[in-house]
């Protein structure tokens, strides 16, 4: 345990020294998203993010972490620049039962982790889209077990994901509820 | 091809093994041993046991009690005298492999459970790594002056080298855990390829002790070498097993070199213990075929299940996560296979709940609603808590 609250100060120190931009509660757009925030966030730079998509954070990328992924076509990956041979793709008839699976899949290959628990899957509105949302825990390589929580929606034809990652200690709980805020107001542009 | 090869070259040499006759190994030291509180090896302990404090309670480790007796009981069988010197641990991780470190902490990945076919042959690698630790060979190599400076190196690498190897993200930690320090421990220390063969030697020797069939010993090497050949791949790719281990050719010949010299001096024993190996699996059989299709590496999976399923182990359960390997890979010309792969595991009594779903889920897609209902209300009546419960009852609502 000590170990491990010594890898996150570690993490922290890391993050700390990145020039994050602030994002200001209110409204905001991020590519295919429209959304309102009830509290500050902070940009995670592009090169530091998850997979170079938009990523927002509260306290350092490792600890939580919101990122925006927007318009993914029928054939794509979830996260760009992987191998489509080794990386599930999307199909635009997926149903939520397979796109879990698509996002869970691409998290596990990219962190070389394992799925430890599974949560609910329900359908769920985003901005008048019928969508879904679920949550897992997963443990990767640095053996911290973390949460995802994921709400999405496919519209005309392409995917549009809002993915939230935390460690289950502390980070989840504390910032699900303005996760969900985010994603009640969310609207996707057409 | 290559497997007629080596085939012919197992049967050409074991003729001509006659002459040779098998010298039994005998360990370094006596069992209860703990090294001398001053020096080199007693730090290596120290560390070892520090790395095992933490991966007792690793969220990786699998904790099933009776799996857990189950791997003491063949350690035990394997070598009555040094067990209680040694602790086993099964860990969340697909590939085959397995590691002893100096201070007795051995692990089993849980890729090696789903390839060994029996107790003999999961015997045959904890024997091996039994020889390891009774021929001190990480001793003798961090005696090396080689190895012991790469562990310098290694130490002062500290977390700042190993966030170098994070992934897709460097987000999301990749800080060194005690199992991936492990391993990085397990790569400096490769045992030289002479420590290989005692400790094959050694495995081998121990089944006997166990009364298991020593000819399955080089068949747990013939497998590995079909599946990588299913896949059209390199031997050595993606397992830290072969990339720090000898050419798995030459051990299958010594190993039946080894077998066949102790059957002809003695009694040849024929338990492989096939029966009790599967039903101690069988609770975590689910969990290693999901983790087994997560590495998405169908062609080499396909070989697995299809071997599973070739010995009539949990025919449902196999039948079913062979139907999801054929949907998850996304060839046309496999979606047949899918189906009927689902349908054949529902003949069975073990069949899972899930493929109720999966079922249900391809009625749906091929809008054939009412047939889809009927699945998932299957489904849901063998399964009244399932997570995905309200997505189920949605797909139910907008088909009606
Ligand atoms: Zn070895």
């Amino acid at each position: 345990m000590i170990r491990k609250i010594a890898t996150v100060i570690t993490i922290v120190l890391i993050t700390a020294c990145n020039q994050h931009t602030v994002v200001e509660s209110g409204q905001q757009t991020i590519d295919s998203f429209l959304v309102q925030t009830s509290n500050q966030w902070n940009l995670i730079p592009r090169q530091f993010s998850t997979a170079g998509l938009p990523t927002w954070t509260v306290d350092g990328g490792s600890l939580n972490s919101l990122t925006f992924i927007s318009e993914i076509k029928d054939g794509e990956t979830l996260f760009p620049n992987t191998d489509k041979k080794k990386f599930d793709t999307f199909n635009k008839d997926m149903l939520p039962t397979e796109l879990v699976e698509l996002v869970e899949s691409t998290l596990l290959l990219s962190y070389n982790a394992k799925v430890t628990n599974k949560g609910q899957l329900k359908p769920i509105k985003i901005g008048g889209s019928q969508g879904f949302d679920f949550e897992f825990e997963f443990v990767g390589d640095d053996e911290i077990t973390r949460k995802a929580y994921v709400a999405a929606a496919i519209k005309n034809e392409q995917l549009h994901l809002i993915l939230f990652q935390a460690t289950k200690i502390h980070y989840y709980d504390e910032l699900i509820d303005s996760v969900k805020y985010i994603v009640n107001t969310a609207t996707i542009k057409s | 091809m290559k497997n007629f090869l080596i085939f012919l070259l197992c049967s050409v040499l074991s003729v001509s093994s006659h002459a040779y006759e098998f010298k039994r190994l005998t360990p370094d030291f006596s069992a209860n041993y703990t090294p001398e509180l001053s020096g080199t090896e007693a730090g290596l302990w120290m560390q070892m046991d520090e790395a095992e404090k933490n991966i007792k309670h690793s969220p990786l480790r699998i904790n099933n009690d009776n799996l857990n007796v189950y791997l003491n009981s063949i350690l035990c069988r394997l070598s009555e005298e040094y067990c209680a010197d040694f602790r086993i641990y099964i860990i969340r991780n697909p590939y085959f492999n397995a590691t002893m470190a100096p201070n007795g902490m051995m692990q089993i990945w849980s890729g090696l459970l789903l390839r060994a076919r029996n107790e003999a042959q999961l015997a045959t690698v904890i024997g091996h790594e039994i020889g390891h630790y009774l021929k001190q060979h990480s001793l003798k190599r961090f005696n090396d002056i080689n190895a012991k400076s790469s562990f310098m190196s290694f130490l002062s690498l500290g977390i700042a080298g190993a966030v170098a190897t994070g992934n897709l993200s460097a987000d999301i930690g990749s800080a060194a855990s005690d199992l991936t320090q492990l391993g990085l421990m397990a790569s400096i220390f490769s045992y030289s390829r002479d420590n290989e063969r005692e400790a094959d030697q050694y495995g081998i020797q121990l089944l006997e002790n166990a009364g298991l069939d020593n000819r399955e010993a080089a068949k747990i090497w013939e497998n590995l070498i079909a599946e990588k050949e299913a896949a059209d791949e390199d031997i050595s790719s993606g397992s830290v097993f072969f990339a720090s281990h000898p050419d798995p050719g030459e051990r299958i010949i010594n190993l039946n070199n080894h077998a066949n010299a102790i059957n002809q001096a003695g009694k040849i024993f024929t338990n492989t213990n096939s029966g009790i190996y599967w039903q101690n699996i069988k609770p975590i059989l689910p969990l290693l075929y999901q983790d087994e299709l997560n590495l998405r590496q169908f062609k080499q999976s396909e070989y697995v299940f299809k071997s599973l399923l070739k010995d009539d182990i949990s025919p449902g359960l196999t039948h079913f996560y062979l139907g999801e390997l054929y949907r998850l890979n996304g060839e046309d010309e496999q979606q047949h296979l899918v189906k009927s792969h689902y349908q054949q595991s529902i003949n069975y009594p073990d069949h899972p709940s899930e493929v109720y779903r999966s079922l249900g889920l391809i009625e749906y897609k091929s809008r054939n609603f009412s047939k889809a209902k009927e699945y998932f209300t299957s489904y849901l009546d063998k399964n009244p808590e399932a997570n995905d419960k309200e997505m189920i009852e949605f797909y139910m609502n907008f088909g009606a």
